[in-house]
């Protein structure tokens, strides 16, 4: 008989909150200075909000479906063909963000690190990772989770802390940075930030109650919100507006001043360390999910044999873009600006349209 | 299926193994040749000479495993390159180790490439991820190449700590300027601040016999005789040790060199930037004529800067809290406490406003370079970015005016608690 995974609010908490900061070790920073200029702490705080409203609406419609996943609600509300659409909409999503991440890390260990081998032998180490987290199934990946996830913290902020005495202040002023309109009318979409609290909606029968469902989301975006804000908050503070842009991984450079004395230098690779497990971690578990909702909506007995066809799939997509700023692109103005659609708007959507659903037969 | 999962595990194992060996960018560190300090000049057939000292690997730890043929515990290369890297190219292909710029410790320019602007070097650097953002730069006054063949460590025998050490001397010197390299390409990009590096040159003088004053600045301070800080790097009149000197600093506009600063108006760039840590002054004694009180000065908190707008134009305050110990009273006036004391700081807190005001006005009218960065100050003046950018900060530092105030506290009287004049065998004081 099959064991039912059932795990805590840690584990899920450091599941989706590590979902939602890796992209804090790639580009989110510098993403915060492009559409807020100086007040890019500002732009962070506002999006926070945002995606705290937004998950205080679904989870308040979620109340009645303890338990029920995205693609059972999607089921009970417009029945196979919801599940398939909705199923398909999020392999999508995930697959986009998979491959998406799985190229971005890959280039940027080679940018940092592994300069002369190959990108496919980079990637290597990601197909191996996604792999093997695969196969060990959800339960492995959550207890994996529930410690690493401390450790990345933990490394993170030591960077963070390393580099106080470059802060100036003055770089966050003018304290309105690129405006009021592009950050709080433009930059509105960029919610989408916190696309991946949609697991979330995934791991719903994993944890069984609805307070656990309700309390992981809220630990889950109010930690994410911090370390968001952190990183943009240092970011912004350390490098000053216009250069800030032109910086292609921010944390990267930001672990790069840090030099105490004649003894502690090249605390990069530090960062090297903390950024490659948060990045495993983030593409096993969004791969994990990709053949979980295939399994589950194509109601399959069984989603290990999909594991290496979807792996090389996977890693095959990733080498489609031509260069590096061909898939930021893809990945910052496309699906970091629509993202929200599929995180928020389609879960409202299909929880109002399974409670009409419900209440018709009553009358 | 336990032995499904040891075929799994196995195979896992044998992806995994050949990946850990990390076989394509494997490096050997004794293949390897690390540069230490980089120079570039003008090249004569080309667009750049580069100046390369590359750390020999024996002769840093115990002085003396290496440097058989010159002592030096580096080898010096020169080449004439279009750029940076294919400079490197140039030289991998004579140098027995493949060159590596990762543990580069300076970065030094010539004046004259200087004063042509900067801005390619700067970016191959920040684009390049071998440099790192914490080397000093440099200016030399002739060229890069001679500054870097006048390096010559005599007091440490491992080359790079010679180098991590004398650009540090700001913090007991205030000398020369605080530098790294990312916060000089930063103010070059920066639209409220602009760099400064560090003035560096070949000693001049190559016995004591040479020594003059020719190029000293004293009169410029308006003094009778020459402060440690009067002077431009390579004008000191000094022998031993290494030839190469550091002091004053290189002006900037964006990327390009405006001009240059003496050591005294160094010190008042620290004062003004917060950099400042510590160094020995010589202040006129106010109630004796021809002498001087030394003194130990600080800098009890970071200045205050407030920056108006009035009419269009930039009016800015400076506060600066300092403290000072008695090193020594050359006129042996009680200055230790009492109305004394106060008439001490009082002078100290006139001379360094006179000093600082002269340091300011340089900036103003003859560089027009807001390098002390008080547009960051500004900048909290405006609501948003494209405000701040319309009105054009640095075209508009020259019309800036400054008020200065400063407070100044004698703390400590130093190991004498009362100045003793000595006594002669006519009954005579003298000074010591």
């Amino acid at each position: 008989m099959k064991k039912k995974t059932v795990f805590g609010n840690w584990e899920a908490g450091a599941i989706i909150s590590n979902l939602i900061c890796a992209k804090v070790f790639l580009d989110s920073p510098r993403l915060a200075v492009e559409t807020a200029g100086t007040a890019a702490w500002i732009f962070t705080i506002y999006i926070a909000i945002l995606a705290i409203i937004g998950f205080t609406v679904i989870q308040r419609l979620y109340k009645p479906y303890e338990g029920k996943d995205l693609l059972d609600i999607a089921e009970l509300a417009a029945g196979n063909i919801g599940r398939v659409f909705v199923g398909l909409v999020i392999i999508l999503c995930l697959g986009w963000s998979t491959t998406a991440y799985m190229r971005l890390f890959s280039e940027n260990m080679k940018l940092i690190s592994l300069t002369t081998s190959p990108l496919s032998f980079v990637e290597l180490f990601y197909m191996v990772c996604l792999v093997v987290g695969a196969y060990l199934g959800m339960e492995a990946l959550s207890r994996l989770h529930a410690f690493a996830v401390i450790i990345i913290a933990a490394g993170f902020l030591l960077i963070m802390l390393g580099v106080v005495n470059y802060i100036d202040l003055g770089n966050l002023l003018p304290i309105l940075g690129n405006g009021a309109e592009k950050i709080f009318i433009k930059g509105a979409s960029k919610v989408s930030a916190f696309f991946e609290i949609l697991v979330l909606f995934l791991l719903a029968p994993f944890l069984k109650k609805y307070q656990n469902f309700r309390a992981t989301g809220y630990w889950s975006l109010g930690l994410s919100a911090v370390f968001l804000l952190i990183s943009s908050f240092v970011f912004s503070s350390v490098f000053p507006y216009p250069s800030s842009l032109e910086r292609t991984i921010p944390i990267f450079h930001i672990a790069r001043l840090i030099k105490l004395g004649r003894f502690f230098q090249r605390v990069e690779s530090l960062f090297l360390f903390i950024w490659a497990a948060s990045s495993l971690l983030y593409i096993s578990v969004t791969f994990y999910f990709i053949l979980f909702t295939f399994q589950k909506t194509f109601q399959l007995d069984y989603y290990k044999p999909l594991i290496i066809p979807f792996a090389i799939i996977i890693m095959s997509v990733s080498f489609i873009p031509s260069d590096f700023t061909e898939i930021i692109g893809y990945e910052v103005n496309l699906f970091r600006n629509w993202a929200w659609i599929v995180a928020f708007v389609m879960p409202v959507l299909l929880l109002i349209l399974a409670r009409l659903r419900k209440k018709k037969p009553a009358r | 299926m336990a032995r499904g999962k040891l075929l799994v595990i196995f195979l896992m194992l044998a992806i995994i193994c050949p990946v850990m060996t990390s076989c394509f960018d494997a490096k050997e560190v004794d293949d390897m040749g690390f540069v230490i300090a980089l120079g570039l000049d003008k090249g004569k057939t080309n667009a750049l000479r580069m100046t390369l000292q590359i750390a020999k690997p024996m002769a840093g730890d115990n002085g003396g495993g290496g440097g058989k043929d010159d002592g030096l515990p580096y080898a010096q290369f020169s080449v004439e390159a279009p750029s940076i890297y294919s400079g490197l190219n140039m030289i991998n292909t004579s140098a027995s180790k493949q060159i590596s710029l990762t543990h580069i410790k300076v970065v030094v320019f010539s004046s004259e490439l200087a004063r042509e602007g900067l801005g390619p070097y700067l970016h191959a650097m920040v684009r390049g991820r071998e440099f790192r953002p914490n080397m000093p730069i440099v200016v030399a006054r002739n060229t890069a190449e001679e500054y870097l063949e006048s390096v010559d460590p005599k007091l440490v025998v491992n080359a790079t700590k010679y180098y991590e050490l004398v650009y540090q001397s700001y913090k007991y010197t205030g000398l020369i300027p605080k530098v790294e390299f990312h916060d000089f390409y930063l103010s070059s990009e920066s639209l409220c601040k602009n760099p400064v590096a560090i003035l560096g040159n070949t000693a001049k003088f190559q016995s004591v016999d040479e020594f003059d004053l020719k190029d000293s600045t004293y009169l410029e301070h308006g003094r009778s005789s020459p402060f440690e800080g009067d002077f431009y790097a390579g004008d000191i009149p000094a022998l031993g040790g290494s030839r190469s000197e550091n002091i004053g600093l290189a002006v900037f506009d964006g990327d390009r060199m405006v001009g240059e600063l003496d050591g005294t108006n160094t010190t008042f760039h620290l004062l003004c930037t917060g950099d400042f840590v510590h160094s020995y002054w010589n202040v006129p004694d106010p109630l004796s004529e021809g002498h001087y009180v030394l003194l130990d000065i600080k800098q009890s908190r970071k200045p205050r800067h407030h920056v108006e707008i009035v009419e269009g134009k930039p009016v800015i305050h400076l506060t600066f809290n300092l403290e000072g110990d008695l090193l020594s009273v050359q006129s042996t006036i009680d200055y230790e406490a009492g109305d004394n004391s106060m008439i001490l700081e009082s002078a100290v807190e006139s001379y360094i406003i006179d000093q600082l005001l002269q340091y300011l006005d340089k900036t103003v009218n003859e560089f027009q370079s807001d390098i002390c960065g008080f547009g960051t100050h500004a900048r909290g003046l405006f609501t948003t970015w494209a405000e701040w950018e319309a009105y054009q900060w640095k075209s508009k530092y020259k019309d800036a005016t400054f008020t200065v105030d400063v407070n100044f506290k004698v703390r400590r009287p130093g190991l004498i608690l009362r100045s003793k004049s000595s006594v002669t065998s006519e009954s005579g004081s003298d000074t010591q």
